[in-house]
């Protein structure tokens, strides 16, 4: 079952074309990671999944219900960390934790203080005072200690220091195992890398991949180092090579995963010597994604 | 010490940059008014009598207390009149400017973190204050040349050039002290609302004292900057030495707030936070926990402030009784007419309180855009939490609170009254005379709903309608507004309950009016976009 799906929406702010298009499903009980740069869209698509915002066209349905008018059923099922948490700033973390949960009529639990004391938070101190990274923790801990079925995660972890970003991926992959269904919007490929079943990437509004992460290594370019018997003069032209570099005879150089076959045999008709492979990172694609230049070569 | 500086002009820049709109609406508003408000009196072409009958009400005690001292009836010229209507509260609304602006020129920029930006850069630890304190300055400048110079060309009847420009400068200097007691609150208090309150405080504090003192003795009035400003006597004396002293203690209070902007540290006040709490109490957990608890400092400071107000008007009560009996000329002028002077005051009098009751419950409707505007909301609506109901909380606590401060601002009015007079004002008259505003107070509030709702973007446009009422309330009769104009006005229809018998038929109108703004304000609030900045 789907989650969350979202079809075809498209999200005006005047003439600025905010989404262009956006299509994607999250299924259950699976962690989705949801990557791009700055104003791309991330925040915009997931406060119109929360129903902050009514897309201009198209549809969200979030448990089968309509995330614009039946917003208040499904956040009954939904825990929701925003990206730039803003808290009151004269009521103490504690406080805004306890007031946050009774919005969605939970009652202060053993859980709520188990999570305090894994993040490490001084609930006694007014938001005013806390630093971007506590603020996150207050807006996590409320998510964490609901019980909910389905985490929205925007960035939550940009404030977090190494150690709470450790103690954050735990209880992603504890709450997978509960079976909860977890949407994760990072910067941090690594994280997404470790955590994430499925990634889509939006760039300018519009989706321009999704896919498991093995689809997406398939799409993806990998670093070959190479050293033959006779000089490959020629390989900057061959098909699927991208950035080469010759120091002597060894060659450095990126190649498109669907040309891996045929490139193989044309290297070892000249006597490979040496060969080592790096396999995709999410990083590559990130960068050959984002990069505007590279981006604009590729459509070409 | 210059290197303390460094950077003032680039602070300045930042500074006009994001503040020139608000500074240009300022000073055109008030310029403005003053200019309008002298060519209408100007139009008004009295006769020497009614000039004198004016004189003689300007003298009753309630009126001074009102609007301070009353110029010499022998001496009452057009431009006396003027004076004596507008300077005490133009000036005050120069003080109003002059705390707003410099409370974000200096404690909110700091509380958002922008100062912290601008300090990370080679920039010297004075220069932001500097560039706010340069700043405000300039601008109590302009208002005061601009002022002086509009009323010096309009030259009513009693003014010349000395005399405009030092209503002028009286008007700008009162503003300019004010802001300067803001600058100095703002190294105290940590927090742009503390600065603002704190500050408003002062000068109800001030404005109060000056009361008492110009009715029963003058030199309480010597300990109130708003007592020297109406001391100047501007169109018949003209004094300039209470410009020159509302100036030097301003002077005096720029060099507090930088001696004590020397010695903290940034976001520091000089009284600080508490440790709170660990847990949320039952209180704050309930349906209007969290909105009294967010409500509750300016609701409280503005309640009390009217409710003060409304009882020192009380008390001088006895005083206008006992110049009526005794006063001959009045009475041979007014006749029979002293009871009509009692209830005419009593009318305005409430007509203005109702507009300061209305004040804090708009401001607490207003909260709801400024809270999604800053984010809070988005933990709000991410739960199982409806708009509707938290725009009705909020609807709910601005009525309940209006309602209440109402009420209590006309029985603590009555009650010093009472306590003082020998033949005291009715009780029944009095409260339906006062209740009789809350209708037109919720078609306030309804009003701020349908724009925080619908209309966002235009908020700002409920303060210019609360200037327009209350310039209606106050000079609309004198100055023969035309009667459409008066009619924007939901208080032009509250009936005249004290003089009169109550007319029911305007209160269920006006209060189905206000049930409709709000009605469509929760419509628009339920498709529309929440957008933080």
């Amino acid at each position: 079952m789907s989650v969350i799906k979202v079809q075809q929406v498209t999200k005006m702010f005047g003439d600025f074309k905010a989404l262009d298009d956006i299509s994607l499903s999250v299924e259950a009980g699976e962690i989705f990671g949801f990557i791009g740069p700055n104003g791309a869209g991330k925040s915009t698509t997931i406060r119109t999944m929360l129903g902050l915002l009514k897309p201009t066209f198209g549809q969200i349905q979030l448990f089968e219900k309509d995330a614009w008018k039946d917003a208040v059923t499904i956040h009954q099922r939904l825990a929701y960390v925003p990206g730039d948490v803003n808290l009151w700033p004269n009521l103490t973390g504690g406080e805004t934790i306890d007031l946050l949960l009774s919005m969605q009529d939970i009652k202060p639990s053993a859980k709520k203080e188990a999570l305090i004391k894994r993040f490490d938070l001084d609930p006694t101190k007014k938001a005013r005072s806390y630093s971007k990274g506590n603020r996150q923790k207050v807006a996590l801990i409320a998510a964490f200690a609901s019980d909910a079925d389905l985490f929205i995660l925007d960035e939550p972890t940009a404030g977090l220091d190494p150690l709470m970003e450790r103690v954050f991926q735990e209880i992603l992959l504890e709450l997978k195992k509960e079976g909860k269904t977890i949407l994760l919007s990072s910067h941090l490929l690594a994280e997404v890398e470790k955590v994430c079943d499925r990634v889509a990437i939006i760039r300018q509004g519009k989706i321009i991949e999704k896919g498991s992460l093995e689809e997406m290594r398939h799409l993806t370019r990998m670093k070959l180092i190479v050293e033959t018997r006779e000089p490959l003069t020629d390989l900057p032209e061959w098909e699927g090579v991208h950035d080469s570099k010759r120091s002597e005879n060894t060659w450095t150089f990126y190649l498109d995963a669907i040309h891996l076959d045929t490139v193989m045999r044309k290297l070892s008709s000249r006597g490979i010597l040496k060969l080592e492979s790096t396999p995709p990172s999410l990083e590559d694609l990130f960068l050959r994604h984002y990069d505007p230049v590279q981006a604009s070569d590729e459509e070409v | 010490m210059k290197r303390s500086f460094k950077g003032t002009k680039l602070a300045m820049t930042v500074l006009v940059r994001q503040h020139r709109v608000q500074a240009v609406v300022w000073l055109v508003s008030l310029v403005g008014a003053s200019a309008a408000a002298a060519a209408a009196f100007e139009g008004l072409s009295q006769t020497g009598i009614e000039l004198l009958g004016i004189a003689a009400v300007m003298q009753n005690p309630a009126m001074v207390a009102m609007l301070g001292p009353a110029y010499p009836v022998e001496r009452y010229t057009l431009a006396a009149q003027f004076a004596n209507e507008m300077l005490l509260f133009t000036a005050i609304a120069a003080a109003v400017m002059n705390i707003l602006l410099v409370s974000s020129f200096t404690r909110h920029d700091e509380e958002e973190g922008r100062l912290e930006l601008i300090r990370s850069l080679p920039v010297g630890r004075f220069a932001y204050l500097a560039a706010g304190s340069l700043i405000v300055t300039l601008i109590d400048v302009l208002l005061a040349v601009m002022t002086g110079l509009s009323l010096g060309f309009l030259g009513l009847d009693g003014m010349d050039w000395n005399s405009s420009l030092l209503y002028g400068a009286l008007i700008a200097s009162t503003g300019w002290l004010f802001g300067a007691l803001t600058a100095v609150l703002s190294q105290i208090f940590e927090t742009t609302r503390g600065v603002t309150i704190g500050s408003f405080a002062v000068m109800l504090f001030f404005y109060l004292i000056r009361s008492i003192g110009d009715v029963l003795n003058e030199t309480l009035s010597y300990f109130s900057p708003l007592g020297w400003t109406v001391r100047a006597n501007v169109f018949d004396q003209n004094h300039w030495q209470p410009v020159f002293i509302l100036v030097g203690i301003a002077l005096l209070l720029f060099c507090l707030a930088f001696f004590w902007n020397r010695n903290r540290d940034l976001c520091a006040g000089l009284l600080s936070d508490r440790k709170g709490k660990r847990q949320a109490s039952s209180f704050l957990l309930s349906p209007l926990g969290l909105t009294l608890r967010l409500e509750k400092g300016s609701l409280l400071a503005w309640g009390t402030g009217t409710i003060l107000m409304a009882a020192s008007f009380g008390a001088v009560m006895n005083e206008l009784e006992t110049y009526l009996t005794e006063t001959t000329f009045i009475q041979a002028f007014l006749g029979g007419e002293g009871e009509q002077m009692t209830s005419q005051f009593i009318e305005l009098l409430f007509a203005i309180l109702s507009v300061f009751t209305a004040v804090p419950a708009v401001m607490v409707l207003l909260k709801l855009k400024k809270e999604e505007k800053r984010g809070y909301l988005d933990n709000v609506y991410s739960r199982t939490v409806s708009r509707s109901r938290q725009l009705s909380i909020r609807l709910f606590v601005a009525w309940m609170a209006s309602n209440l401060i109402q009420l209590l601002m006309v029985l603590s009015y009555w009650g010093t009254a009472q306590s003082l007079m020998e033949q005291p004002i009715s009780f029944s008259k009095t409260v339906s005379a006062g209740l009789a505003y809350l209708p037109a107070i919720w078609v306030l509030i309804g009003l701020t709903a349908l724009l925080v709702g619908a209309m966002p973007k235009g908020t700002v446009l409920v303060w210019a309608y609360i200037g327009f009422v209350f310039a209606d309330v106050y000079l609309g009769e004198l100055l023969k507004f035309p009667e459409w104009v008066r009619s924007f006005s939901a208080f032009y229809f509250v009936p005249a309950a004290y003089s009169d018998t109550l007319s029911w038929l305007p209160l269920i109108v006006l209060t189905v009016a206000a049930f409709l703004l709000a009605g469509l304000g929760d419509v628009g609030y339920r498709k529309r976009d929440i957008l933080p900045d």
